[in-house]
């Protein structure tokens, strides 16, 4: 049996490649898709690997990474934290996404 | 970068544009944890009336199969969308019938019937229920 007639019925399942950051980094984060109790909530999940800071504005929740303390890459904290947070959001109910 | 309005592929990304109008923040949201454990996610909403998610998927993917995914997470929005609709829809449906269901259960709770009352007969021995059967047949 070749390699290539095997490889078939593998699925390939290697990972993405990271991409690189530059700290601090921001993100900006629309309020009606965050909430920002699920946005706090994520910064005290992530609070061990990743100093983070927010600020709330008219209609955007800025997410500043400061430091980010994890053998990963950077890039692929603050997407499991954007991941945290979207998650968090959406499961909230709706009185307390403001 | 390739596009396919709405769906568009750039670096490793697919971006899918909504307009918010026609895809409420529920449907985003629903769409978003569908796809959560297959990419991280990103929405973005510039007060312009279109939400862009941007999806990353975990594991490489070519451009075509980035394209497809976009795909994937459009029809989910669609799909999110018309489950928001369908149970605005009916909100008042399923309240009446649950509000029928709990009422009637308050009803029976209020006039309970007691094990000895057997207002079906359940509790009469076979004997005694068939006793006159029995007679006549032997009669005959």
């Amino acid at each position: 049996m070749s390699d290539d007639l095997f490889a078939l019925g593998k699925r390939k399942t290697e990972p993405a490649p990271s991409r690189a950051i530059a700290l601090p980094y921001t993100v900006q984060l629309p309020t009606r898709y965050y909430g920002r109790l699920a946005v706090a909530d994520a910064v005290h999940a992530f609070a061990e690997v990743a100093t983070v800071e927010i600020a709330v504005s008219q209609g955007t929740i800025a997410v500043t990474f400061k430091a980010i303390d994890a053998a990963e890459s950077p890039a692929l904290v603050v997407d499991e934290f954007l991941n945290h947070a979207l998650y968090g959001s959406a499961t909230a109910p709706p009185e307390a996404r403001s | 970068m390739r596009v396919r309005w709405p769906v568009a592929v750039e670096e490793g990304a697919v971006v899918v544009e909504a307009a918010e109008a026609v895809y409420p923040i529920a449907a985003v949201h629903g769409a978003a944890v569908v796809f959560l454990d297959r990419a991280w996610l990103r929405v973005h909403s510039d007060g312009d009336g279109r939400a862009r998610i941007v999806a990353r998927p975990k594991r490489a993917m070519t451009d075509d199969e980035l394209a497809a995914f976009g795909g994937e997470l459009l029809n989910e929005l669609l799909h999110q969308a018309l489950r928001v609709d369908v149970g605005a829809r009916t909100e008042k449906l399923r309240e009446l019938v649950i509000g029928k269901a709990v009422l009637s259960a308050e009803a029976a709770v209020e006039a309970p019937v007691a094990f000895a009352d057997d207002p079906l007969g359940i509790a009469k021995p076979w004997e005694e229920r068939f006793q006159d059967d029995k007679v006549q047949d032997e009669k005959k």
